[in-house]
């Protein structure tokens, strides 16, 4: 026990006490004022892994959003060509049944020709539909038009120059969407080539066989029926990838939410902790203050007359 | 007749008391300074008749195992201070928020993602090389805030030196003045007040013991070697070694004096040791990323499709010494390396694969290989300048390292068209040039022309299966286990430990400092209020004696009176 306390142990203790009350205060006072608690690693070293963790998981969700994005409105766009062909399609189904009919004359069966020329132009612009700048049906070749006419206006055959791979975005950890198709096996499956069931459709009209028109067009209707199937499928199949991101997108939402929440949670100020803990200091700080006002008076000199 | 005698005795002996007295009351708040008090003591004639009070000696009072504590708590204390400012700076310098490297790689990382999504559209690919830069340009600034710390922590050794130097002077100087005065019998109080303080912050400074000596002198001494002894002061210096230490010696001696705590102790252990561990681990992520994001570059495709020409970033010592000792910075190990070769006017496409073993081909065995193995189409050379690696296709050809099928086709594509990881180690095709934090850069050419990052494996413009790739880097475990990122977030986490440890044990520390100076207060400090009732005994001792020499006179006076 130190029986003998100088002025200076009183200084001393009352200068430590002061300034570590302070930088206590200061502390809380910044968190509460700056709303992080931990600003850097030696904040919180062993939280402080678990926040980087967390702020990168909410970043990286934030990025596959981007790409969900993209992919949607892909996937939304080659849909709505598709449905596009479908309707040409089905418009070449009733031309088919009407230039079959005994009751068509060749002069008829010729107007319906023309219009099939102009059913073979909208379906090749469906099948080279664009969007914002790339070709949907060209697989990864979205530089240029994926199908070719060798002529225009009538022409006989039309050409695929994309590739047979589909493009692709990234939407999770090493999970991907095809997003660009190869119209290949959409518009020229074999035995479901959707142009050549036209062409041949339009020439059967304009030019029937000596077998005469209707046996022909008959044999046709079963062509545009398979590929009205082979369209129908990469609608479905682009229809439920829809649906598949959609509930993704809601995922990655919930996912990146939480992630971002737990980085809050991390590097957050608990207010009511900080607060509690600001005034517990600034009254010890007081207290510092008051005691040490008080002690460092006294003395023998006022009792000395 | 000796009652005169005892009273001024009496009042000399009070007026030093009050003298004293002052003394401390003046010295209370002066740093070192040791309250002293005087010892009276009776004085005798013949050992049978009293004669009055004399000072006999004046004491000291001090604590030497309080003393002996404090030098050690000093230089504990001393070191990590030390310490912990250059932690402090250590992890401002990585930069560990949002701005810093760590955020830059998931930002990176997070680009080549989304280019996925629209990998032909070209003006979508600056934004994946401006953030390549970013990573770049804060690996940089971190390493070169890193080494100029480092610089900064060598320049304050050397003034440390410099103050260990001058107060070892000082107390070799007061060693000298003090032996003079108390061999004489006197005492050198004040003096030896100083000599303490001196001291003391010696021992903030570097490890020190004192041993004491005859009249009064102290000897000062190191972990490994004498400060002072006597009158004869040792003058240290601090130099870097041929690895970059910097290492203390004594003035005329080679050996290392080993300093293990103090000020130098702790600026020492910063400057050999813990910078350059940090700042190794930052090198080491910087050469895990580049070799891992090169590797796949480099056997990507650009949109342009296949090169006509290619120039290796690295080069080596000596092209005709094997690859294993050329000492390049990423390791070539034993595989192959497929080069695919186009007919740019049939389209043909045909693949050549080099076997690449580095224990026993140089530089320019595999250039010669890869020549040869190409039919002469890609000639590949070793710059005479450079020592670095050449691809030139021959008019009507071009190449890729891509591993793309035949055409015609003629099976599967190469899985790995480089196992050998050559291109990576030598700095063919990569979107990184350097291999330490320091020198990396993004590729200047491909930073110029965004279309030359390979963003395909096939060549065509929709194709992103390279970026997938590329992508995929940030989740590969590299060295340590860790990923890229993860290592990072390591390392910034083991600097954000050390800081708060740090500040903990200095805490702690000051708190037993405190513990230790009020212990030596409480026997050298000067109490005031105490002093202030010496200062009233010592008036009532001198208004006694006054008193007392005024009656013994007017006794006299009686006396004398008598014989009037």
């Amino acid at each position: 026990m130190n029986v003998r306390v100088t002025g200076q142990t009183q200084t001393n203790s009352a200068v430590a006490y002061l300034r570590q009350n302070a930088a206590g205060l200061a502390k809380y006072q910044d968190q509460v004022s700056s709303g992080l608690r931990v600003k850097l690693p030696s904040d919180d070293p062993a939280q402080y892994p678990a926040l980087a963790r967390a702020r990168a998981a909410g970043e990286r969700l934030g990025a596959y959003a981007g790409t969900l994005a993209a992919a949607n409105t892909d996937l939304n766009a080659g849909v709505g060509a598709l449905q596009e062909a479908t309707s040409v399609l089905t418009r070449a189904k009733q031309i088919a049944v009407e230039g079959a009919d005994a009751g068509t004359d060749q002069q008829g069966a010729t107007a319906l020709a023309t219009e099939v020329d102009g059913l073979i132009a909208r379906m090749l612009s469906a099948a080279n539909t664009e969007q914002d700048g790339a070709y949907l049906f060209g697989g990864t070749a979205t530089g240029s038009p994926p199908f070719a006419a060798d002529a225009a206006g009538n022409p006989t055959t039309i050409t695929y120059n994309g590739t047979a791979d589909r493009g692709r975005g990234l939407i999770g950890p090493g999970q991907t969407v095809d997003t660009k198709y190869a119209g290949a096996a959409v518009f020229q499956r074999p035995g479901a080539d959707v142009f050549q069931t036209l062409i041949g459709l339009r020439d059967d009209l304009r030019n029937p066989g000596a077998g005469g028109k209707s046996q022909a067009i008959n044999a046709r209707l079963g062509a545009i029926d398979a590929a009205l199937d082979a369209v129908g499928d990469t609608t479905a199949e682009q229809a439920s990838h829809l649906a598949g991101l959609d509930a993704l997108q809601g995922r990655m939402t919930d996912l990146k939410l939480t992630a971002d929440t737990r980085a809050g949670e991390i590097e957050g100020t608990d207010y009511f902790d900080a607060v509690v803990r600001m005034r517990a200091q600034e009254n010890a700080l007081q207290a510092t203050m008051a005691v040490s006002a008080k002690l460092l008076q006294p003395s023998l000199l006022d009792f000395i007359r | 007749m000796n009652a005169f005698t005892i009273g001024t005795s009496a009042l000399a002996a009070g007026s030093r008391g009050l003298e004293l007295v002052g003394q401390n009351v003046a010295n209370a708040t002066t740093p070192g300074y040791h309250r002293q008090a005087v010892n009276l003591v009776s004085t005798t004639a013949n050992g049978r008749t009293g004669t009055g009070v004399d000072v006999a000696s004046i004491t000291r009072y001090d604590s030497p195992p309080a003393r002996t504590a404090i030098l050690g708590g000093n230089a504990t204390q001393g070191a990590l201070s030390a310490r912990l400012a250059v932690r402090q700076q250590v992890e401002a310098s990585l930069g560990s928020g949002t701005g810093g490297v760590g955020g830059r790689l998931e930002s990176f990382f997070n680009q080549v993602g989304q280019l996925t999504a629209r990998p032909d559209d070209s003006a979508a690919r600056r934004p994946v090389l401006a953030a390549a830069a970013d990573i770049a340009a804060s690996l940089n600034t971190s390493a070169a805030d890193i080494d100029h710390l480092r610089a900064d922590v060598g320049g304050q050794v050397g003034q440390v030196v410099t103050e260990i130097n001058t107060y070892a002077k000082q107390i070799a100087d007061l060693n000298t003045r003090i032996a003079g005065v108390e061999s004489r019998g006197d005492q050198a109080n004040d003096l030896r007040d100083r000599r303490d303080q001196l001291v003391d912050s010696l021992s903030q400074r570097m490890d020190v013991r004192v041993v004491n000596q005859p009249f009064g002198v102290v000897n000062v001494m190191g972990t490994s070697g004498p400060v002072v002894v006597g009158e004869f002061a040792s003058q240290f210096r601090a130099a870097p070694d041929p690895a970059g230490n910097l290492v203390v010696t004594a003035a005329g001696s080679t050996r290392p004096v080993a300093v293990e705590s103090g000020t130098l102790g702790g600026l020492l252990q910063e400057h050999n040791q813990d910078i350059p561990a940090a700042r190794a681990r930052l090198d080491g992520l910087t050469r895990g990323l580049v070799a891992a994001v090169n590797q796949v570059q480099a056997t990507g495709l650009g949109s342009g499709g296949p090169l006509t020409a290619a120039t290796g970033t690295v080069g080596v010592a000596d092209p005709t010494a094997p690859l294993a000792a050329a000492g390049l910075p990423f390791p070539i190990r034993a595989g192959q390396l497929v080069v695919g070769v186009t007919d740019t006017a049939t389209g043909t496409r045909t693949n050549s694969t080099v076997a690449i073993d580095p224990a026993t081909m140089s530089l320019q065995d595999v250039a010669g290989a890869i020549t040869a193995a190409t039919g002469g189409k890609v000639q590949a050379t070793v710059d005479p300048v450079t020592n670095a690696l050449r691809f030139a296709a021959q008019p009507g050809s071009k190449f890729d390292f891509a591993g793309r099928d035949t055409n015609p086709a003629a099976g599967a594509a190469a899985a790995d068209p480089d196992t050998a990881r050559v291109l990576s180690a030598l700095g063919v095709n990569g979107l990184f040039t350097g291999s330490t934090a320091t020198d990396i850069a993004v590729r200047p050419d491909i930073a110029a022309n965004p279309g030359l990052l390979a963003a395909s494996r096939t060549g065509q413009p929709g194709d992103g299966t390279n970026l997938e790739r590329l992508a995929a880097v940030r989740d590969q475990a590299l060295g340590g286990g860790r990923t890229l990122s993860g290592e990072f977030t390591d390392l910034a986490a083991a600097v954000g430990s050390d800081v708060q440890t740090l500040g903990d044990r200095q805490t702690a520390q000051a708190g037993v400092m405190r513990t230790l100076a009020a212990q030596e207060q409480s026997v050298a400090g000067v109490d005031v209020n105490e002093e202030l009732v010496h200062l009233l005994n010592f008036q009532r001792m001198v208004e006694g004696a006054a008193k007392y020499l005024s009656v013994v006179n007017s006794a006299l006076d009686s006396i004398m009176n008598i014989i009037r």
